[in-house]
């Protein structure tokens, strides 16, 4: 308990989160006599010596690389012609071009800042819109990219809660694709009261579409490739990862002739500082997770909640609410990493399918970065585009309750998420 | 006295230039092993579809794994993207809120030091165990943690002697 207090006040403190999260643990190891200290440092190095972890590192480097290598121009030419006439128009791109890219990137913190780059002044600029409202759906559309395979913090949730990665990346295709049609609806409806305006004045012609969807097709073929690649046990989702940094290098440099080795190597050097980032953090919840598994956390909290109620929906209900809250307090990897061994027992118990619970709670946590007052991707979103936090939370909100609504679909009918993968394994 | 002085000088400058090159060591390092894994494992991929096994392959990579993660939270730690909550510090009067920043540090001067003392105990300690295909000491691996955290004490150092405490949102 008081290793808690710690951890509450070093987070309150803004201590890194990596010495938020290791350093209470650490305490805990060194007041426990049964413990040798050196149990720390191995927690630490096991994890990083794990191969479907390795999966993380590659995702990274896979969304980073997009960029420079001239996919993603071609994908948002591509999202622009197929919603750039509905009004609204930059917002739908935005969506669209972020589920485009969830083919190959994994990260919605990387999805969110490179857009806010990309999409960002000019939609501030030159369409008019407010830039809470662009922040927002920048920032949320993000979103669709974590859910869409491949997704990092997916890999997570599988390595923490020994759930196949590959049946969650298949169980991700239809919640994404579902979040984003919910996002372009809530997007329409905003657009609409505000006045704003299509981006293109008519329909693309099927011709220019169709060209356009030729250009992108190398890299729109690649989540497919992906899940049955791994179906298939062509390669592990780690090998996949791996597969798709040369994918994209082979495209960039031999197909579309963009990236150079220079780019490369700033891009494996920007990568490198992301992975040790998130690591860092992996790393010294091992440590966090040796104190949580030996106090019996769990088991306490599993009692804690079947006191309250057995019915499976219900409780679904009241973790997904805790997780909500959880996601608004503390970063998404910590969140993930630190509370599915404490939820999953539980979940498991009323029989409901690990993998559709994965989706759920990996979706909740994400978004957590993404909703004031703290997250990870908000802050990127709104640095970059230069927007106070409060105009953001107010302008973010229709995108953040459509979410909330999928979840409680997605909660009530678990078929959506489970068809596709009962279907392929 | 002046003489003192000027020497003094001279080493500070001698050791910070052997900092450079460490740093420029180190991000060159790090980006070559982070490229040979994902060579080594896509490669591996590709030969086992043919049938030919490396399993020595997965070993290295995993090995290098851990040097690209504590490699990677040190060029993180220089570049201040080691982030924490700090909007609740942010409404602290600016004094108080400098030295909670000093705080920052000390908890990661006790957090790392304790790991790379005990690192380097385990690294020593655990020599003769050895990867299961590669014939190389496991300690090769559990070297990097400790590492790691030497030389993330060494940036901490030279933040504090430049009085650079304030993270990467306060500056400009």
């Amino acid at each position: 308990m008081l290793f808690l207090i710690v951890f509450v006040v070093l987070m309150v403190l803004g201590v890194p989160l990596a010495f938020t999260v290791g350093m209470p643990a650490l305490l805990y190891i060194f007041n426990d006599p049964f413990t040798p200290i050196t149990v720390g440092v191995q927690r630490m190095i096991s994890i990083t010596q794990n191969f479907p972890l390795l999966a993380v590192p590659f995702f990274v480097l896979a969304g980073n690389l997009m960029i420079e290598t001239g996919i993603t121009k071609r994908l948002v030419k591509f999202a622009t012609y197929l919603t750039g006439h509905i009004v609204g128009g930059l917002s739908h791109v935005t969506i669209v071009l972020s589920a485009l890219m969830g083919g190959i990137s994994g990260s919605a913190v990387a999805d969110a800042s490179m857009q806010s780059r990309l999409l960002g002044p000019t939609m501030i600029e030159e369409r008019g819109f407010s830039k809470g409202y662009s922040a927002g759906v920048i920032g949320l559309s993000g979103l669709i990219t974590s859910t869409i395979p491949p997704s990092i913090g997916l890999i997570q949730y599988g390595y923490v809660g020994e759930v196949s990665i590959g049946r969650l990346f298949v169980a991700g295709v239809v919640p994404g694709i579902l979040m984003a049609l919910f996002m372009m609806v809530a997007a329409y409806i905003v657009s609409k009261k505000k006045g704003y305006e299509p981006v293109r004045e008519e329909r693309a012609s099927l011709k220019e579409i169709s060209i356009s969807f030729k250009n992108s097709f190398l890299a729109l073929i690649f989540p497919f490739v992906l899940i049955m690649g791994i179906r298939f046990g062509v390669f592990t989702p780690t090998e996949g990862g791996a597969f798709a940094v040369v994918y994209s290098f082979v495209i960039g440099k031999f197909v579309y002739k963009e990236i150079t080795w220079k780019k490369l190597e700033e891009v494996l050097g920007q990568a490198l500082i992301d992975v040790g980032v998130i690591m860092f953090i992996i790393a010294c919840s091992g440590i966090f997770g040796y104190m949580i598994t030996t106090e019996k956390l769990p088991v306490t909290v599993a009692q804690f909640l079947i006191g309250i109620t057995e019915q499976p929906l219900l409780l679904l209900f009241i973790i997904l609410g805790f997780l909500l809250l959880a996601g608004m307090v503390m970063e998404a990897t910590v969140n993930v990493l630190l509370l599915t061994p404490i939820f999953l027992p539980i979940i498991k118990q009323v029989g409901i399918d690990p993998v559709h619970f994965g989706i759920l709670m990996v979706v909740m946590l994400t978004m957590g970065g993404l909703t004031p007052p703290v997250g990870v991707a908000m802050y990127a979103v709104c640095s970059i585009l230069d927007v106070p936090i409060d105009e953001y939370a107010v302008e973010s909100l229709p995108f953040i309750l459509s979410v909330i609504v999928l979840l409680v679909v997605l909660a009530i009918f678990p078929q959506l998420v489970m068809f596709l993968p009962n279907l392929i394994y | 006295m002046e003489f003192f002085l000027t020497s003094g000088v001279i080493k500070i400058k001698k050791i910070s230039e052997i900092n450079n090159k460490l740093v420029y060591f180190q991000e060159k390092f790090g980006k070559l092993i982070f490229a040979v894994i994902i060579v080594l494992v896509f490669s591996s991929a590709l030969l086992r579809f043919v049938g030919i096994s490396i399993a020595w392959s997965m070993e290295i990579a995993q090995l290098f794994f851990g040097w690209i993660t504590f490699i990677g939270a040190d060029l993180a730690l220089r570049q201040k993207e080691h982030i924490g909550i700090e909007i609740i510090v942010n409404f602290f009067p600016d004094k108080l809120e400098k030295i909670i920043y000093y705080f920052h540090y000390i908890i990661m001067i006790v957090f790392l030091s304790f790991i790379m003392y005990y690192g380097f105990d385990l690294t020593i300690s655990n020599w003769s165990r050895s990867f299961n295909t590669i014939n190389l000491s496991y300690s090769y691996a559990t070297m990097s943690v400790p590492i790691g955290s030497l030389l993330m004490l060494r940036t901490i150092v030279e933040r504090l002697i430049k009085g650079n405490v304030l993270p990467k949102s306060q500056e400009k």
